[in-house]
């Protein structure tokens, strides 16, 4: 994922989840922010400060996977099979990648 | 320059550059002489103030700045009455006067996305030549231009929001001293006065528009291929495609009227735009082959997304 713009994140710091062993409900994308893909990538746009973002194939499919119901275990499930990785690797990635999207303020807070 | 009159009594010179109606007018005769014969392609009938059509014209001035010093004698470009430079030098105003151009067109144009670009077509179809300043835009856009392209503008491209499609707005190419010589290998004459400075760009020449590109000035054309070029001295060309969403942003960010286009819209134009097009990034000493490279991806040569294609 890469930031393209300088302005400053509008929302706190989200730290990553380190609990093992416990079933952790996914945070939820912002529903303002607007997707647009393009050849299997994804440009999002936030309409509050205007900043975009370009997300690649796995980033855009843990950003889609960001709805109410689902749990942070089933996101890194799906990168294992899209990606073919261990289980370790993928919650690492998932947890770096909603980190990302809530340092950016792209999740709902 | 001497013979500075009365300025009310003046005539505005009118210009019809692209989609636009343009009367400029000024207190400095040989400013007016030179703009007469830059411009003499697209110049028509001159006319009064009281004839002007301020709502469909751009209307330009060059007017004396206020100082009680005679020997200090500055100069101040207006734009619909606005003033945009002030206390310029006389060898200032006529490349000032283009950007106060430029400005207005932004202004009065909000129909159209415009990006710091330079824009051609080939054979009905459509080029961007996206960067910022002192990328290679202009002198690779008169080369092409030397090569029989249709040239649409050097300092921005102007996209439809609707259509989505490009307009011309053919004004002189301004080349600075640097890259003189390159208009001379290729046998471009240039208008010059040695007494026009451009800001940072130093002393600076004019191309006018080919006879092509003076042609059908409201035809339009989808935009088919994008490339970001970097100028970097000796080095051969290197081409290589890049994806669609990455030309769309840095696309956003070059877009000068932007903010008030919306950023939403300019994201959803910009969208549309390169999913139409296949997107390059060109780094490149050469001007010649790179005109070349250019003009292969036009004549839809299969480019593979990964290769990155050097110059033989």
């Amino acid at each position: 994922m890469f930031k393209t713009s300088q302005e400053p994140s509008a929302y706190p710091t989200v730290n990553a989840w380190t609990i093992p062993g416990t079933a952790i409900p996914c945070p939820t994308r912002r529903r303002d922010v607007v997707k647009k893909t393009l050849d299997g990538e994804a440009i999002l746009y936030d309409p509050i400060n205007g900043s975009t973002f370009r997300l690649n194939q796995s980033a855009l499919n843990v950003w889609m996977g960001c709805h109410p119901g689902r749990q942070l275990d089933d996101l890194a499930r799906d990168v294992c099979q899209q990606y073919d990785v261990d289980e370790s690797t993928a919650h690492d990635d998932v947890q770096q990648m909603i980190a990302l999207f809530a340092n950016h303020g792209l999740l709902t807070p | 320059m001497k013979n500075q009159k009365s300025q009310s009594n003046l005539p505005f010179l009118r210009l019809n550059i692209g989609p636009m109606q343009v009367a400029v007018r000024s207190c400095l005769d040989q400013f007016t002489k030179d703009l007469s014969e830059l411009y003499s392609h697209v110049r028509q009938p001159d006319i009064y103030e009281n004839q002007l059509d301020r709502q469909n014209m751009l209307v330009l001035e060059a007017v004396p700045s206020p100082s009680i010093n005679p020997f200090y004698k500055r100069y101040t470009v207006k734009g619909d009455g606005e003033d945009l430079f002030v206390h310029l030098k006389q060898n200032e105003v006529l490349p000032y006067l283009e950007w106060a151009t430029n400005w207005r067109v932004m202004a009065r144009c909000p129909e159209f996305l415009q990006i710091h670009a330079a824009s051609l077509s080939l054979n009905g179809k459509g080029l961007i030549l996206a960067a910022a300043s002192g990328s290679g835009k202009s002198t690779l856009s008169a080369a092409l231009m030397s090569r029989g392209w249709r040239y649409l503008c050097d300092e921005f491209a102007l996209i439809h929001q609707q259509t989505l499609q490009l307009h011309a707005f053919p004004k002189a190419i301004c080349i600075k001293e640097g890259s003189f010589s390159i208009l001379d290998e290729l046998g471009m004459p240039r208008w010059e006065r040695k007494h026009y400075v451009k800001a940072f760009k130093g002393n600076v020449a004019y191309v006018r528009p080919s006879k092509l590109s003076q042609q059908n000035l409201t035809a339009t054309y989808p935009v088919q291929r994008i490339v970001f070029p970097r100028y970097v001295a000796h080095h051969q060309p290197v081409l290589r495609e890049m994806s669609r969403s990455e030309a769309a942003i840095e696309l956003a960010e070059l877009s000068f009227n932007r903010h008030t286009f919306g950023g939403q819209q300019t994201i959803d134009t910009l969208t549309e735009v390169c999913r139409n097009a296949r997107c390059y990034r060109l780094e490149t000493g050469d001007i010649h082959r790179s005109c070349e490279m250019i003009e292969s991806l036009m004549r839809d040569v299969d480019i593979k997304p990964t290769r990155n294609i050097q110059a033989a």
